[in-house]
C-alpha cells in the first residue's frame, strides 16, 4: 500500500517534470493559436498597477515566489508592495504579474487543470492539507527550472520579457527615455526575472538592477545584462544556498561563468538579513518576529529593499543640468 | 564462455514472450552474462528490433525541443518523431556494420553481423528512457548518464559474446563510430542530402539546429523565425514545403 502510494506519487512527479516544459515550447511553436504569438494584453491575470506612476522615473516590478497561484497577492506579500509604495512615492511599483507563466495565465483559471489549482490553493490557504497545497510549489518550482534549462530557458525569458514589457507600458513607462528599472525576485522570481533581462535590455532601453529576495540564481546569460544584483538572504534561509549548489556556474571553479564574470566586476552586493527564515513565520516578509532592535522583519526587509531603490536612483538619476537624450537608444545606458 | 554455447548449441527461434522480452532487458541492462547468451541464441530480432525502435523514438522526444523551436506543427511532429525514429535504426544498422568490419580485420574475430545486430541492439536499451531528456533541467545529464548506460551495455556484450577484452570491445565501439564518422563523411552527402529533405518534407520547414542560429531567431521572436524559414522555403523550392495556409501566417 505504502509501496503504491511512492510509486504514484513518483509517477505524477515525473509526468509533472515532463510536461513542465510544454507551456513555454508551445506558446512558442503556436500551438495555442496564432493569437498566442505573444503574451498579450488580455491575459488573464490581471497586470497590477499599484499607483498612478506618471511622474515616476524608476519602476518596480515583483515577481512572487513560488506559492503563487492566483492573481491574488498574498497578505505579507501586498504588505512589503504596500510599504514600498507609501515610502518611496518617486518610484512606482508594480506586482501582480504571474512569473510562472509564459502567459501571464494564473493557474487557477483558463487551464485544463484549473479545478484541481483551485482546490490546491484553497487547501494552501487554509492549510488543512499542506501537501496538496504544496503542488502549486513543485509546478512553479518546476517552471523555474525550465527558465534555468539552457534549452527551453531562452525561450521562456523571452515570453516573460514580454510580459514584464507590457506591465510597464501599460504603467507609463516609456523605453529609451532615461527611465529605468528594477526588478524584484522573491525566491523562484529571483530566476524568472534574471532570465527575462536579456531580452528586457534589448525592449526597455534601460538600466536594470535586480534585487533578489531569498533567491535561487543560476549563472545566467542574463546577468551580462544587469546593472547591478542585490542578493539578500537570511541566515535561516536554505535556498540561496540550493541554488548556489545546484548550478555549477555559480560554483568558484567555473571561474569564466557568467555569474563569477559579474562577481569580479563588482556587480553584485551581498546583503545579510540577520536570523530570517524563506517564508512563513520567521520568513522575510513575517510581521510577528522581530529582530534585537524590535523592528519586525517585514518592514526590516521593506527597509532594505528602500535602501537599494534610493542607492539605485543615486547611481542613475541624471545630474542637473545635464542634457538627456530621451529617444536616443543609447541615452539609458549612461548609468549602467 | 558465451562464445562456447553460441559455437555448441543450436540457436533457436522462439517466439519473444511480453515477459521473457522484459527479462532479457532487464538481464542485459544489468550486464548479466546469461541474458547477453539467451539473445545470442536466438535467431531473430524479437528483442533487438523492439528495442531500437522504441529507443529512437524515445530519444527524438527527449531531444523534440528542435522541432518546437521550429514551431513544427503537431500533425508534423508526430511524423518527425516518426521519422527520427526510423533514421535511429538506420543509424544502428550502420554503426553494427562497422564494429563488425573492425572486430573481423582487427581482432580477427568472427562476429557476424546478425549476432552484432542482436547485441548492439540490445544494448541499446537505457535508451529506451531517452525521453527523459526531455525534463528541464536535469535531462541533459540524464542524457548523458543513459549514453554510458548503453555503452557499457553494448561493450559488455560484445566481450562476452566474442570473447574478447573490454579494452579490445571498447575500441571495437570507438573505431566503429569513427569508421561511420567517416564514411558519412567521404560518401555519406547523398545520405545526408536524403535526410535532410525527409526532415524538411515531413517537419514542412527547413529546421534550424545550429545554436548561434537558434539563439538568434529566439532574440528576434516568432515572427521573425516564420519569416527566415518561409524565405528560406521559398528559396530552396517555390512549391515545396509549407501549406498555403501556413505560408500566408506571419
Amino acid at each position: 500500500m505504502i509501496a503504491a502510494f511512492f510509486g504514484a506519487a513518483l509517477f505524477c512527479l515525473l509526468m509533472a517534470m515532463l510536461l513542465a516544459p510544454l507551456e513555454a515550447l508551445g506558446w512558442w511553436a503556436g500551438w495555442y493559436g496564432d493569437d498566442l504569438d505573444e503574451p498579450h494584453d488580455d491575459s488573464p491575470a490581471p497586470y497590477g498597477r499599484r499607483r498612478d506612476p506618471t511622474d515616476a522615473r524608476h519602476f518596480v516590478v515583483f515577481l512572487d515566489g513560488i506559492a503563487k497561484g492566483g492573481s491574488d497577492t498574498f497578505d505579507e506579500v501586498q504588505a512589503l508592495l504596500d510599504r514600498l509604495d507609501e515610502a518611496y512615492p518617486q518610484v512606482a511599483v508594480l506586482g501582480d504579474i504571474m512569473p510562472y507563466s509564459v502567459t501571464n495565465t494564473e493557474l487557477t483559471d483558463h487551464r485544463p487543470l484549473s479545478h484541481f489549482w483551485r482546490f490546491a490553493l484553497r487547501q494552501k490557504l487554509d492549510g488543512s492539507n499542506p501537501l496538496i497545497g504544496f503542488s502549486i510549489n513543485m509546478r512553479n518550482v518546476f517552471q523555474v527550472l525550465v527558465a534555468a534549462d539552457r534549452r527551453y530557458g531562452p525561450l521562456y525569458s523571452r515570453a516573460e520579457a514580454q510580459v514584464i514589457l507590457n506591465s510597464l507600458l501599460r504603467s507609463g513607462f516609456r523605453p529609451g527615455s532615461g527611465m529605468y528599472v528594477t526588478l524584484i525576485g522573491y525566491s523562484g522570481g529571483g530566476q524568472i526575472a534574471l532570465g527575462s533581462t536579456f531580452a528586457l535590455k534589448r525592449f526597455l532601453r534601460a538600466p536594470i538592477s535586480l534585487v533578489s529576495l531569498g533567491g535561487v540564481l543560476a549563472s545566467d546569460p542574463g546577468l551580462e545584462h544587469l546593472d547591478h544584483l542585490y542578493r539578500l538572504g537570511g541566515s535561516l534561509d536554505p535556498i540561496p544556498t540550493i541554488g548556489r549548489l545546484l548550478f555549477p556556474g555559480r560554483w568558484p571553479l567555473l571561474f569564466n561563468s557568467h555569474w563569477n564574470r559579474l562577481k569580479r566586476r563588482r556587480r553584485i552586493t551581498t546583503i545579510a538579513m540577520g536570523p530570517m527564515g524563506h517564508t512563513g513565520p520567521g520568513g522575510y516578509l513575517d510581521a510577528e518576529s522581530f529582530l534585537p532592535d524590535g523592528i519586525s522583519f517585514l518592514d526590516h526587509t521593506a527597509a532594505t529593499i528602500g535602501k537599494i531603490l534610493e542607492e539605485i536612483d543615486q547611481r542613475l538619476q541624471p545630474e542637473p543640468g545635464v542634457l538627456q537624450l530621451s529617444e536616443h537608444p543609447g541615452g539609458a545606458e549612461a548609468g549602467s | 564462455m558465451v562464445r562456447d554455447a553460441r559455437r555448441s548449441r543450436q540457436r533457436t527461434t522462439e517466439v519473444i514472450d511480453p515477459a521473457t522480452f522484459w527479462e532479457l532487458v532487464n538481464g542485459a541492462v544489468r550486464l548479466r552474462p546469461e541474458a547477453f547468451a539467451r539473445i545470442e541464441e536466438s535467431a531473430g530480432f524479437g528483442v533487438a528490433l523492439p528495442i531500437v525502435f522504441v529507443a529512437g523514438v524515445s530519444q527524438a522526444i527527449g531531444q523534440s525541443v528542435v522541432l518546437f523551436v521550429n514551431r513544427v506543427r503537431p500533425a508534423r511532429f508526430v511524423f518527425s518523431l516518426a521519422i527520427a525514429a526510423l533514421l535511429f535504426v538506420v543509424v544502428y544498422a550502420l554503426f553494427t556494420l562497422s564494429v563488425v568490419l573492425v572486430i573481423r580485420n582487427l581482432f580477427g574475430g568472427e562476429l557476424t553481423f546478425p549476432s552484432a545486430a542482436r547485441i548492439v541492439g540490445v544494448g541499446f536499451a537505457p535508451r529506451m528512457l531517452a525521453f527523459l531528456a526531455f525534463v528541464p533541467f536535469f535531462g541533459i545529464q540524464i542524457d548523458v548518464l543513459l549514453s554510458l548506460w548503453a555503452l557499457l551495455t553494448v561493450l559488455t556484450g560484445i566481450a562476452l559474446v566474442e570473447g574478447i577484452a573490454p579494452w579490445q570491445a571498447l575500441l571495437a565501439a570507438l573505431l566503429g563510430g569513427l569508421l561511420l564518422v567517416v564514411v558519412q563523411r567521404i560518401v555519406g552527402r547523398p545520405l545526408a542530402v536524403v535526410t535532410n529533405w525527409l526532415q524538411r518534407s515531413i517537419a514542412g520547414r527547413r529546421l534550424v539546429i545550429e545554436p548561434a542560429e537558434i539563439e538568434e531567431l529566439i532574440e528576434a521572436g516568432p515572427e521573425a523565425l516564420e519569416a527566415a524559414v518561409t524565405e528560406d522555403l521559398d528559396r530552396a523550392d517555390p512549391d515545396e514545403g509549407a501549406s498555403p495556409g501556413e505560408r500566408s501566417s506571419p
